[in-house]
């Protein structure tokens, strides 16, 4: 069966005032229908980089991205805006809701870039709400809720266009570990319902959650992690002016 | 179309949580767009909306007589109607009016006011309808006499009969001829020219006392003259019709058809909506109406980048919100769409405020009089085509000020911003740029302004400095008109006579004279003559201004008669005529010769040769700002003339003397209305109207425009701070003192305001020579407005870049490094 993800040979270098610098380097990655993957690793390896290509906010510098099949880098700009609104579901770390809209307006917001008729809308922002229990919210706005309901309504968004893969970046860096751990629960639970997951931590206590784990260790990715911790080894000597054979 | 709706929903909920920032912007809007709609409603007025009460205008077109001396718009002659309006082929009606002041008697004495002597078509040609009673029947045609009948204006109805149904049948007299009135012309219809308060309608053939011309003079030609075309008729077919017209009377009558240069004169038809403002004046009225609309629109310029800027600023802070919705799925496009909603409410909300400007404007405008003894009277109102105009300004303000942020918005760096990252900005980034060119534009524009409204006060200061031939401190000014009030020669010199006795006689008067027309008034007579011992070139136009004057003019006036003598009791009724001309007379017709005892002669009827007597110096006769031109005065005891001004110079106050004035006027001659009552220095004052609404206009504008010039500089500065808070704590961190600090934001914020006056100095030297026309004297470029006023701006701005400066000083290094 094709992978719904399939990343082949990608790279990102970022070009600043001259400077290259390698986000990515040669990256192969696929991800399965239904499958929990997270993405671990060190501060700067170029993990959140890596979710945005996945995501369609960002572009490889070189390789290919097959999503469903599909190669996605001669997409416009308003067909990579179509996929990121029917096929993709984000869920990040500072929660990103829109202060002016309350939680209902928030949840239906991609559904309205969908043209969907408001009682499809509303049925499907109430069974959302409901999955992640905020169904006694919708008329807040998110300066009236925790972070942990926050990131509650943020999911029910992510989730709300029944979307091809769930994306998280981070979803508990700006959560106490009580609220960390429900949020955490929530996408176990998706998990088991057939969600497709790529979770950006860099928690190892949350990365174990996951079906599989990728490590990343600058821009390249890694057996596993203990590929991760000899590189990082290994670069610290080579810094410090010792020579390491591979 | 749900969407839009929530669009709007959003966009209304967005502004009313920003309320500060929605109360700057709809003000700001609101004066830019209400500036702009007061002067479209006086364009509207003057120009734009067709007639009130006449039926498809359209079809109507004025028809004109080319004057004499050359110019191709001027009155018809009575004879000349009658032969335009023989050609039914092309025209279903012909109709010819004469404008003139009458007076109405009433029970308190008589009232002044303006109608119009008109062919008894003149109602059936424009298509109007009575709102009482009847119009002038065919029976009533013709200049003959014997149909005393008139029709009033509905405001007279109103004002003076209390809009009385038993009005129609009643006598009334009018300049002393009784008249029955037969009708109320229809609410909004003022008489065939526009801007003149006209109030009464009386048939040619009423009473030859009242027509003011002689219908069998074919050289007299004051008629205004409006044709309806037949149905299907063009206006090209009608011209080439009225060029046969010409033709023919040119082959009949070649004296009176020929003009100054020897050229057959021509008939012109104008579409109505092109002779609103008659064709002779149009050019100047739209280049005057050009220039208030430019004015303005650099006022809604400057507004829009002030809101631009607003909303640039906002923007910063809305690119997070901006890359969720993209990264939810909104296409660029909609976002766009959804921010654009946004800058139209803004905008509409401006434009219903600028409604409210206009209409405030306007209602003042209205209650405006100048004091002129003609009633202006301009339609002034916020109507549908005002409103739309404001709706169709709205939008496209709101894309003038809201597409670029809009655009800049929707195009962030979808991570950064989804992270937050996106307040840490670098300074000096491409993000900072359009920012700076909406202040540099502001500054520039501004400038211009007050440039411009400078220029007009330094033009209004230099014209008290101006020698205008005469003295116009304490010199009270009395008009009558005894032709309309039917006065013989006979008795009105002996009115003029007594009167001038009566007031000489009160105390506090030092000299009394008469005059026909006032220096620098709105009235201004020439006249063909022949000059004695000069060969005029070929076309060479030999119509020089004159006047009228009575005894001890030149010393009550306080001109100086440099050669010669001055008009005075020797030149009563039977003595030889004499003249006293000014130099560029003598210096035009008699270079090197002495003018004293040469003889000049005049065109017309009373045509006879006069001596010269006198040289008096030049003076300002028509503007303050006019070159020397030729001039010459006639005695009044020489002439038939009965629309005398009585002159009055004073000790102190002339005001203080109109009670005794008033007074004397009863006593001779009760019932006599006075047709104007001012002193000389107010009607200088007139004069110099357009220049000080100019100045005030653009000085007000102007100081609008650099308050919202320097509210975007501290706007941009205190932006570039914040943006810079981080680069700022680590000069701090490493050793830059605050002064350093402040001196660097400083030379910033200055660096924008020295662009933005560079290109304001050029455009405004640009502009000054636009303005040459009605400046006073001197090229426009005046060093102390293009010196002062840039540094003007300079200070200002200086003080509005210094506050965000002065705080950026106080940067706390270790606050500013935590910023992320």
């Amino acid at each position: 069966m094709e992978p719904l993800i399939r990343l082949e040979g990608v790279s990102k270098v970022f070009l600043t005032d001259e400077v290259e610098t390698h986000a990515l380097h040669n990256v192969h990655l696929e991800i399965k229908q239904g499958e929990y993957v997270s993405i671990a690793g060190p501060s700067g390896c170029g993990k959140t980089t890596l979710l945005s290509i996945l995501g369609l906010l960002d572009t490889a510098t070189e390789g290919t991205y097959l999503l469903d099949g599909r190669p996605v880098s001669g997409l416009t700009a308003s067909e990579r805006a179509r996929i990121r609104n029917r096929e993709i579901g984000f869920i990040f770390q500072a929660f990103n809701l829109i202060g002016d809209l309350t939680v209902y307006e928030n949840v239906e917001l991609p559904l309205t870039y969908r043209g969907m008729s408001s009682g499809e809308r509303k049925q499907r922002v109430q069974e959302a709400l409901e999955r992640v229990g905020m169904s006694h919210r919708m008329k807040h706005y998110p300066s009236q809720l925790s972070g942990g309901q926050q990131q509650r309504v943020a999911v029910a968004r992510a989730i709300v266009g029944r979307p091809l893969i769930l994306l998280a970046d981070e979803p508990t860096g700006n959560l106490d570990s009580r609220n960390g751990e429900a949020v955490m629960e929530l996408l176990q639970e998706l998990h088991r319902d057939g969600a497709t997951i790529a979770m950006v931590t860099h928690d190892p206590r949350y990365a174990r959650h996951a079906d599989r784990t990728i490590y990343l260790f600058d821009g390249q990715v890694m057996q596993d992690e203990a590929a991760v911790q000899q590189a990082a080894a290994a670069r610290e000597l080579q810094e410090s002016g010792f020579r390491v054979e591979a | 179309m749900k969407g839009l709706v929530r669009e709007i929903r959003f966009a209304l909920r967005a502004l009313r949580k920003r309320p500060g920032f929605t109360a700057v912007a709809v003000l700001t809007l609101g004066l830019g767009l209400g500036a702009n709609l007061s002067i479209f409603s006086l364009v509207d007025a003057a120009l734009l909306r067709p007639p009130a009460a006449v039926r498809e205008p359209e079809r109507l077109v004025t028809l004109w007589t080319s004057d004499f001396s050359g110019p191709r718009y001027g009155g018809t002659s009575y004879p000349d109607y009658e032969a335009i309006a023989a050609a039914a082929d092309v025209f279903a009606g012909v109709a010819a009016s004469s404008p003139r002041p009458l007076s109405l008697a009433g029970v308190a004495g008589s009232e002044r006011l303006f109608g119009e002597i008109v062919s008894a078509n003149y109602f059936d040609v424009l298509g109007v309808r009575p709102a009482l009673g009847r119009f002038f029947l065919p029976q009533e045609a013709g200049a003959a006499g014997g149909h005393p009948v008139v029709v009033l204006g509905w405001g007279l109805w109103q004002r003076a009969f209390g809009g009385s149904r038993d009005v129609i049948g009643r006598t009334v007299r009018l300049s002393g001829v009784p008249l029955t009135v037969v009708g109320v012309a229809p609410p909004g219809f003022r008489g065939s020219i526009r801007g003149l308060a006209l109030e009464v309608w009386v048939p040619f053939s009423a009473d030859r006392a009242l027509l003011g011309f002689r219908p069998e003079g074919r050289g007299d030609r004051g008629l205004f003259v409006t044709a309806r075309l037949r149905p299907g008729v063009t206006v090209a077919e009608a011209q080439a019709r009225l060029d046969l017209i010409a033709r023919q009377l040119h082959a009949a009558y070649a004296q009176e058809w020929t003009d100054v240069r020897g050229r057959p004169r021509v008939l012109t038809a104008v579409p109505e909506r092109l002779s609103r403002v008659p064709p002779m004046a149009r050019g100047p009225v739209v280049g005057f109406m050009a220039l208030l609309m430019a004015i303005v629109a650099i006022v809604l310029l400057i507004a829009c980048a002030n809101v631009a800027n607003l909303l640039l600023a906002r923007a910063a802070g809305r690119q997070r919100e901006v890359a969720i919705r993209l990264a939810l799925g909104a296409t660029r496009r909609r976002l766009v769409r959804q921010l654009l909603v946004e800058s139209l409410l803004l905008a509409l909300a401006g434009g219903a405020l600028g409604v409210l400007v206009a209409r405030w404007t306007t209602a003042l405008l209205a209650g405006f009089h100048p004091p002129i003894d003609v009633p202006l009277a301009l339609d002034l109102r916020v109507d549908g085509a005002v409103l739309g105009f404001g709706l169709l300004l709205s939008v496209a303000t709101a894309v003038a000020f809201g597409l670029a942020p809009a655009l800049r918005v929707t195009r962030p760096d979808l991570v950064p911003a989804l992270r937050d990252e996106g307040s840490t900005v670098r300074a000096g980034g491409r993000r900072f740029g359009l920012r700076n060119l909406l202040v540099i534009g502001q500054v520039a524009g501004s400038l211009v302004l007050l440039v411009a409204g400078s220029l007009f006060l330094r033009t209004l200061r230099q014209a008290t400095r101006i020698d205008a031939g005469f003295d116009p401190e304490n010199l009270l000014l009395v008009a009558f008109d005894l032709t309309a009030e039917r006065y013989d020669p006979a008795r009105a010199a002996d009115f003029y006579r007594r009167l001038e006795e009566r007031v000489s006689a009160l105390p506090g008067v030092r000299a009394v004279t008469l005059a026909q027309w006032v220096p620098l008034g709105l009235d201004f007579a020439r006249r063909g003559l022949v000059v004695e011992g000069y060969q005029a070139r070929p076309g060479e136009d030999l119509e020089q201004g004159f006047n009228v004057v009575g005894d001890d003019y030149f010393r009550t006036l306080g001109t100086r008669i440099v050669r010669g003598r001055a008009l005075d009791e020797r030149d009563h009724a039977g003595a030889p005529l004499a003249v006293v001309v000014n130099e560029s007379f003598a210096r035009r017709y008699w270079p090197g010769a002495d003018p004293l005892g040469k003889h000049i002669g005049w065109e017309g009827p009373d045509g006879r040769m006069a001596e010269v007597v006198g040289i008096a110096q030049d003076g300002k006769y028509r503007s303050l700002g006019e070159e020397p031109r030729p001039y010459f005065y006639i005695a009044a005891a020489q002439v038939d003339a009965r629309d005398l001004t009585l002159h009055v110079r004073t000790a102190g106050d002339p005001r203080a003397l109109v009670p005794a004035v008033r007074a004397a006027v009863r006593e001779l001659a009760p019932g006599l209305p006075i047709a104007k009552l001012t002193t000389l220095r107010e009607q200088v004052a007139v004069s110099l109207l357009p220049q000080r609404l100019a100045a005030v206009v653009l000085g007000v504008l102007g100081a609008g425009a650099l308050l919202l010039a320097v509210v975007g500089l501290h706007g941009v500065v205190a932006y570039a701070v914040s943006l810079r808070t981080r680069e700022l704590g680590i000069r701090v961190a490493l050793g830059a003192r605050p002064a350093d600090i402040q001196r660097m934001v400083l030379a910033d914020g200055m660096r924008l305001v020295a662009i933005g006056a560079a290109v304001g100095l050029a455009l405004a030297l640009a502009a000054s020579r636009l303005l040459r026309g009605f400046l006073l004297g001197g090229d426009g470029a005046d060093p102390v407005a293009f010196v002062a006023v840039p540094l003007l701006l300079a200070g200002v701005a200086l003080v509005s870049a210094y506050i965000p400066a002065r705080r950026a000083g106080r940067v706390d290094p270790m606050e500013a490094l935590r910023v992320e």
